[in-house]
């Protein structure tokens, strides 16, 4: 929020399961992140799990920055 | 009162409150007490008149108002004398330190430990003897309970949304007990944490459940220790790579072998600094990268437990048998104190 308010661009990368915290948390500080929603877990990942989270997560991040430029 | 202090509901028998109170998630899953206006207004009245401030509690950061926390007070069962710790407590845990809004978020167990110290333990009825931690004394339950609901109702730590615990623990319900400071042979802790004897102080630690310590075999104090240092040696508990505070609760017993053979307090928290130690080999590789990344090396072929001899804080409690008991805590967080209002 901080960040976002000095007009930095802010992307959230979340796993499915923390999604709920996350919008409880944003609801809280009356906020509405860019978030960028892959799945759960990150932890105890194989090379080949991480790489599959990283990329799902780089294409998230891509895709904001479309939706950004385009609006 | 504005009517904002006030909701209006059909009267409801007990059993009715309860599922009604249970549908909106105002609960811990135990039966609660319906906060009637004459409930509340009995707890407010009997609060004395200097009063910790009030402040948001996150993650919802929502600011409390006496009487909602007073409410969630008798829903838990207390009394109007229990209030003015609940108050203390809920302070406490606000104090940056304690650091409320991780403990609550967190994939870990902990829950707010509430130690009391001083004349307000006796006052209460707060058990500090025999299953002081455990079921049975009305006083421990409702004020760890009041705490707990106030933190749950008003401050959002909901399981499954805010509180993200893996597990919880069952300290998440009631986690408070008191020093038995009449069967210690050492200072009280609220004394050596600066405090006077007169004062009634509580202290709260993110902390997990206590982890049982059974000797029944040593016959010396440096026996009993090295029994200690062998639970306190977790290889899975936060305090190896966050590090932060650690209690240890030693029973009468074991408090009067450790006294009896010269052992003061500041020669006990050294003695299990040194020798509460994980080999690498209890380490595997992957974690030990991972504290790694957390700047968290070994020191030789060990791993150490926390920061340095001062993050162990001991107080004694318990009645009769050969147990101790260690409380590992969250790690980021500290034991915070504060004082009760009222004395």
């Amino acid at each position: 929020m901080e960040l976002q308010c000095r007009g930095v661009v802010v992307l959230l990368v979340v796993t499915r399961t923390f999604l709920p915290l996350v919008q409880a948390q944003a609801r809280a500080r009356r906020v509405d992140p860019r978030v960028i929603v892959i799945d759960h877990p990150l932890g105890g990942l194989n090379e080949t799990q991480l790489a599959g989270r990283i990329e799902a997560a780089y294409q998230g991040v891509l895709r904001e920055l479309d939706a950004l430029e385009g609006s | 009162m504005s009517g904002e202090d006030v909701l209006e509901i059909a009267d409801l028998t007990p059993a009715e409150w309860f599922g009604w109170a249970e549908e909106r998630g105002w609960g811990d899953g135990l039966p609660t007490i319906a906060p009637t206006e004459q409930l509340v207004e009995e707890m407010l009245a009997a609060l004395p008149g200097e009063l910790p401030e009030l402040g948001p509690l996150p993650p919802s950061r929502l600011t409390p108002t006496l009487r909602s926390i007073a409410a969630n007070a008798v829903m838990a069962g207390a009394r109007p004398a229990d209030l003015p710790v609940v108050l203390a407590a809920l302070a406490a845990v606000r104090t940056p330190e304690y650091n409320l809004h991780g403990s609550l978020a967190t994939t870990h167990p902990c829950a707010p430990m509430v130690l009391v110290n001083g004349p307000v333990r006796v006052r209460l009825g707060l058990n500090s003897g025999a299953n002081c931690f455990g079921q049975g004394t009305r006083a421990n339950a409702v004020i760890g309970r009041s705490l707990m609901l106030t933190l749950v109702n008003i401050g959002g730590a909901r399981p499954g949304t805010m509180d993200r615990s893996t597990q919880g623990s069952p300290a998440k319900y009631t986690f408070c007990f008191a020093e038995n400071q009449e069967d210690s042979p050492f200072l009280p802790y609220h004394v050596r944490r600066g405090f006077e004897p007169r004062d009634s102080v509580v202290t709260v630690m993110a902390a997990e459940p206590p982890h049982n310590i059974n000797d029944h075999g040593s016959r010396t104090g440096e026996e009993v220790l090295r029994t200690i240092a062998g639970t306190m040696a977790q290889a899975g508990s936060n305090n190896v790579y966050v590090k932060g505070p650690h209690l240890l609760v030693l029973g009468p017993e074991h408090a009067a072998t450790l006294h009896r053979d010269g052992w003061t307090l500041p020669a006990i928290t050294e003695w299990l600094w040194e020798h509460a130690r994980i080999t690498t080999d209890r380490i595997s590789a992957g974690n030990q990268r991972h504290f790694a990344e957390s700047g968290i090396k070994p020191d030789g072929d060990h791993y150490t437990i926390s920061t340095g001899p001062t993050q162990l804080h001991i107080a004694v409690a318990g009645g009769p048998g050969k147990h101790s008991a260690w409380i590992p805590s969250f790690g980021s967080t500290s034991a915070c104190c504060e004082r009760v209002p009222g004395g």
